[in-house]
């Protein structure tokens, strides 16, 4: 089984999905929104990590790498989806968000219902750090390793999430 | 506190105090609206246990799969029947005023190989029905032994039978 020699430790696949499956599936889950598209997604995810072990430079840290190669993913399949569906991505989503309301998977109040409708309506690019800050609890300088943005445009994505959401639910 | 003047020596972006306002009541309008963080979705009971057996599952060390694609195949063949067209020609002394013997037989095979230059000797159509008449690229594997077998049925007969 492959294993990254990350100087004195030495990682073995198993322990990597065993640590970062739950923080990677929820990174994921809230992009996708649907239960059985993350599951997709996550087994893709570690499968490319298992094929690129070897590949590991070690010059970032290991769940940057991991993050990185899931938020790929993660848009190679959204991509991927609105061309299958013939839909815009904010058409796709919008429609996603709606039947959260009938999903098995999805208990959330009012508030959490409106804060996904409010999370919808934002660019890809803001999505991303504002679920990576807000969710996720990343530092700007990770989140900057992750989606190769400088930490003042990640700062300003964020902020304008921030607003547009609040801005969103106040008049809704 | 410091002086106005010991605080030169730091710097800020720019507008940062003309804006600080309003992103200070953004922040706290937003952690009115949603004070516990939550995202409101679940998964199936068990679910991290079973991905996790899926995923380990899913990238064991299985045997080592050898994959031919039609233009590899075709590559090969072409390879083959260049070489073995070549042979024919050199032992042939009706035919020594081609010089074969100057060029090398990994050059040939080079030269059949390459993916391009395969279509200056086969045609769509040949290429088509060459694909339609055998069933050997329905294989995962394509063993030596098909493809000889291969090229010595349909092309090396059929060439032999022209000349």
């Amino acid at each position: 089984m492959n294993s990254i020699e990350d100087h004195s430790v030495s990682l073995k696949f198993e322990d990597l999905v065993s640590e970062y499956k739950e923080r990677l599936y929820w990174h994921i889950r809230r992009m996708v929104i649907s239960h059985e598209d993350t599951d997709d997604v996550l087994q893709n995810t570690f499968i490319k990590v298992f094929k690129n072990l070897n590949n590991f430079q070690g010059d970032s840290q290991v769940y940057t790498w991991l993050y990185r190669i899931a938020t790929n993913e993660t848009l190679t399949f959204i991509n991927k989806r609105n061309r299958t569906t013939h839909l815009s991505n904010e058409d796709l989503h919008e429609s996603l968000v709606t039947n959260l309301v009938s999903d098995p998977y999805f208990n959330g109040d009012e508030a959490q219902l409106k804060l996904q409708q409010a999370i919808d309506t934002l660019p890809t690019k803001q999505k991303q750090v504002f679920v990576m800050k807000y969710f996720d609890e990343l530092q700007y300088n990770e989140i900057s390793e992750i989606l190769g943005t400088s930490e003042g445009a990640l700062k300003a994505n964020y902020h304008y999430a921030v607003k547009k959401i609040t801005e969103y639910v106040t008049d809704n | 506190m410091k002086s106005e003047k010991e605080n030169k020596q730091f710097d800020v972006p720019q507008g940062y105090f003309e804006s600080f306002d309003e992103r200070l009541m953004i922040e706290l309008k937003f952690q009115q609206l949603f004070p516990k963080k939550s995202d409101g979705f679940t998964v199936p009971e068990n679910y991290f246990d079973q991905v996790e057996k899926t995923i380990i599952q899913l990238n064991k060390p299985q045997g080592k799969l050898v994959n031919y694609n039609f233009k590899t195949v075709i590559g090969s063949i072409a390879a083959i029947a260049a070489v073995l067209l070549v042979l024919f020609y050199v032992v042939n002394p009706i035919d020594k005023e081609m010089e074969f013997d100057s060029l090398s037989i990994t050059s040939l095979e080079n030269f059949f190989e390459d993916e391009e230059r395969l279509q200056d000797y086969f045609s769509a159509e040949e290429l088509s029905t060459i694909e339609n008449n055998t069933s050997i690229f329905d294989d995962q594997v394509v063993t030596d032994e098909i493809i000889y077998e291969y090229v010595d049925q349909d092309i090396i007969q059929s060439s032999l039978a022209d000349q």
